[in-house]
């Protein structure tokens, strides 16, 4: 009797010696059994021969082994086609967990519908994150909706634009850096003579013509006319007439070589990086390939940043630039999915993130870094410019809340280069899309 | 139940005991039964949609679900017909009919008609023809653009190279050009569907009509007036049907051509085109309703007056 009782503790205490250590093995935080498993869609907007592409790939490849527990289902594809799938994803209620955007009124509707996750609560929880930012970064135009209260993207990069130049060229045709329109005709006109095309812009892709509209709209008007448009203060027809005659003068002066219009933004990269145009205006995101390997042109690039006019100098430091591109959560998120979104959404606009981007001259930071961090000197022009600047903002029709304007002023921009329109005509193009929707 | 009527319908046990298909044509219950998957799909992808397009045009909404739904009565018609993009986009939808009809039917009906002689290499040239009809629009599109590219492509550079320099041109962004050049393309696509189906329809007629004309000495040129279009008649009119359909149906090759844009400043667009672009660019679903429901009633009232045309015709005769 005695030894069965005996039998009985003994399998009594064996079972509760194997229930504590396995129930201590399940305080363990790693446990890998206790983590939940979490699927993200995760949805970009690069092309491959971006330099981001790769510094992307790399953050979620450090991400994924930091996360064994998350699942990235990546849904990358460029910018046109992207614009498509945003708004369909929208319309359709399926965004993305986590996705890049471009705020504004893209967005806008989607905002106003409670589709994306209001991120004020991400800062506030995290106040080491919250303080990593530039001042002013999230009154950035393109994170303000004008009658929506809240933050509903994490700013990501900013951007700026800026003249990109062959200084073998500009020796050869014996001119200096144009600071004024003037002085810029003037380089125009004998880089022609030399039979370069002296200003290299793909007409085609409407975008790349508004970027310069905008840069020349904010020279006349400062940035301020942006929000005035938005809040229809002022009208196109009035404002914007000048900047247009100036694309003409130098469409007329054959500024862009033949057919402008027929050049898609590919071709531009290429006539400039083969040394065929002297010129080209664009974003500082191309530092790294015109300085890369492939690059014809390497080591023979400059920087000047757009000239302004003399008879505005109050605008001479107006730029063209800021928040870009941002990241944002689908408000359905909840649960450990959300700790994920968020998680990720910090590997990219975090300190960690933001210096591997700036690291292969890829972005300019949101965030305050104080380490030396080497960066191309002509990527380091361009984020000068922006930190110097007056004031600066982004495309003319960031602030409006009518969807169509950006499109728009794209269409009428390549409809002036094209010769269909007139500057007036294009003006009034813009009016009439506003009277149209009412 | 029905499965088991059915069943019993399908296989009977014969006086050998054994079980034996049945001839189920004259059966309903499975005629009825085997079409209603295909009603099923057309009902959910085809009526149900063009239905809800039609309320749709209705209401203004931004196409966002929990965003405002609101009755707007004819509003997105009115404010469809004021936009002068739309009056373009149905000037180049008339202008694509017109053109498409004029090049894709005599040339099908010819091709048509040469291969039905029976001549050398015939299968090589039906193959060739039919071939842009395989191959996808976006693959088709693509090539197309580097022919017709301004500074690299192909057909410009044949110009230059035979010294005629002065006729190159920038094809697809010229607004004297662009939209010629995409209805072109879109006609060499689909000419080859066209020819498989009058060639069909000439090769459906009795061989003993061709042996007489032959003893009359009749030559092809009275043949293929008096006898092959007369004849085919009925398949033309169902080509004319097809071709305006596919015409008015038109966007992944014009999309595909013009980068997305239907430009440039809108010199490509059509009601589709622009039906998307109110639709998903402009966050105006009613208005890209309206525009469809407009192409709807288009499309049904052209097919319908083509058909009685061709078909009370023919009773008649």
């Amino acid at each position: 009797m005695r030894k069965s009782i005996k039998k009985i503790v003994s399998i009594l205490l064996v079972v509760v010696m194997f229930t504590a250590v396995i129930s201590m093995f399940g305080c363990g935080k790693n446990d890998p059994a206790k983590v939940e498993k979490v699927t993200l869609r995760y949805a970009t907007h690069y092309s491959t021969t971006d330099p981001m592409f790769a510094v992307r790939n790399a953050v979620i490849e450090k991400f994924k082994k930091d996360n064994p527990n998350v699942t990235i289902e990546d849904e990358n594809m460029a910018a046109t086609q992207y614009h498509d799938k945003l708004k369909t994803e929208i319309a359709s209620d399926t965004l993305p967990d986590i996705f890049t955007n471009w705020g504004g009124s893209e967005v806008y509707e989607a905002v106003k519908a409670k589709k994306l996750m209001e991120l004020t609560e991400v800062l506030d929880k995290d106040t080491a994150f919250k303080g990593i930012f530039l001042d002013g970064q999230f009154k950035s135009a393109n994170l303000a909706f004008k009658d929506i209260e809240g933050l509903y993207g994490m700013p990501f990069n900013n951007i700026t634009a800026g003249f990109y130049y062959n200084k073998d060229l500009f020796d050869k045709a014996g001119v200096q850096i144009p600071k004024t329109w003037d002085e810029l005709i003037n380089v125009v006109k004998k880089l022609k003579d030399t039979g370069t095309i002296p200003w290299a812009i793909g007409g085609k892709d409407g975008w790349r013509v508004q970027h310069l509209q905008t840069a020349l709209a904010y020279k006349m008007y400062g940035t301020k006319l942006g929000q005035d448009l938005a809040e229809r203060k002022v009208k196109y027809v009035d404002t914007t007439v000048d900047s247009f005659k100036r694309i003409e003068t130098l469409r007329d002066l054959g500024a862009f070589g033949p057919n402008p219009a027929s050049v898609d933004f590919s071709l531009e990269q290429n006539m400039f990086m083969t040394g065929k145009a002297a010129m080209n205006f664009s974003l500082n995101v191309y530092t790294s390939l015109f300085e890369s390997d492939t690059s014809e042109i390497k080591g023979k690039v400059g920087f000047f940043p757009m000239p302004y006019f003399s008879e505005k100098p109050e605008f001479k430091d107006s730029v063209y630039g800021g928040g870009s591109v941002v990241y944002s959560l689908n408000s359905k998120l909840t649960g450990a999915t959300k700790e994920a979104a968020i998680k990720l959404l910090k590997a990219f606009c975090g300190m960690d993130g933001q210096k591997e981007f700036l690291k292969a001259n890829a972005i300019i930071p949101v965030v305050k870094i104080t380490d030396k961090i080497d960066v191309q000197p002509l990527q380091q022009q361009f984020v000068d410019q922006l930190a110097n600047a007056k004031e600066f903002a982004g495309d003319l029709t960031e602030r409006d809340t009518l969807p169509t304007m950006l499109n728009k002023l794209r269409n009428v921009s390549v409809g002036l280069l094209n010769k269909q329109l007139t500057a007036e005509q294009a003006a009034q193009e813009m009016d009439k899309e506003i009277e149209l929707n009412k | 139940m029905i499965a088991g009527s059915v069943f019993h319908s399908l296989l009977i046990n014969n006086s050998w005991g054994q079980w034996q298909m049945l001839n189920f044509k004259n059966s309903k219950k499975i005629i009825i039964l085997f079409l209603m998957p295909a009603l099923a799909f057309y009902l959910c992808l085809e009526i149900y949609p063009a239905f809800r397009g039609i309320f749709l045009s209705f209401y203004k909404w931004k196409g966002i679900g929990g965003s405002e739904f609101k009755f707007y009565g004819l509003n997105n018609y009115f404010e469809v017909f004021k936009d002068p993009v739309f009056l373009l986009s149905i000037r180049n939808l008339m202008r694509f009919l017109i053109v498409s009809l004029i090049t894709q039917l005599p040339i099908a009906l010819l091709i048509g008609y040469l291969l039905s002689l029976g001549l050398k290499g015939t299968r090589f040239f039906k193959i060739t023809f039919y071939l842009p009809m395989i191959l996808s629009v976006t693959a088709i599109s693509l090539l197309w653009k580097l022919i017709l590219a301004a500074n690299y492509g192909l057909l410009n550079s044949i110009l230059t190279s035979v010294g005629l320099e002065g006729l190159t041109k920038a094809w697809l962004t010229d607004p004297s050009t662009s939209f010629n050049s995409i209805i072109l393309i879109n006609s060499w696509i689909h000419v080859g569907f066209y020819m498989v189906i009058l060639l069909a329809a000439i090769l459906g007629i009795p061989e003993d009509i061709f042996e007489a004309l032959k003893l009359d000495g009749a030559n092809g040129v009275v043949v293929f007036f008096k006898i092959i279009i007369p004849l085919v008649r009925e398949m033309i009119g169902v080509c004319i049907v097809l071709i305006m359909t596919q015409t008015m149906k038109t966007f992944d090759l014009i999309y595909v051509l013009t980068s997305g844009t239907f430009g440039p400043n809108d010199i490509n667009q059509v009601p589709i085109g622009l039906m998307y672009y109110k639709s998903f660019i402009g966050d105006n679903f009613g208005n890209g309703s309206a525009i469809s429901t407009l192409v709807l009633i288009f499309g049904v009232t052209i097919s319908a007056i083509v058909y009685m045309k061709v078909f009370k015709e023919n009773t008649s005769n």
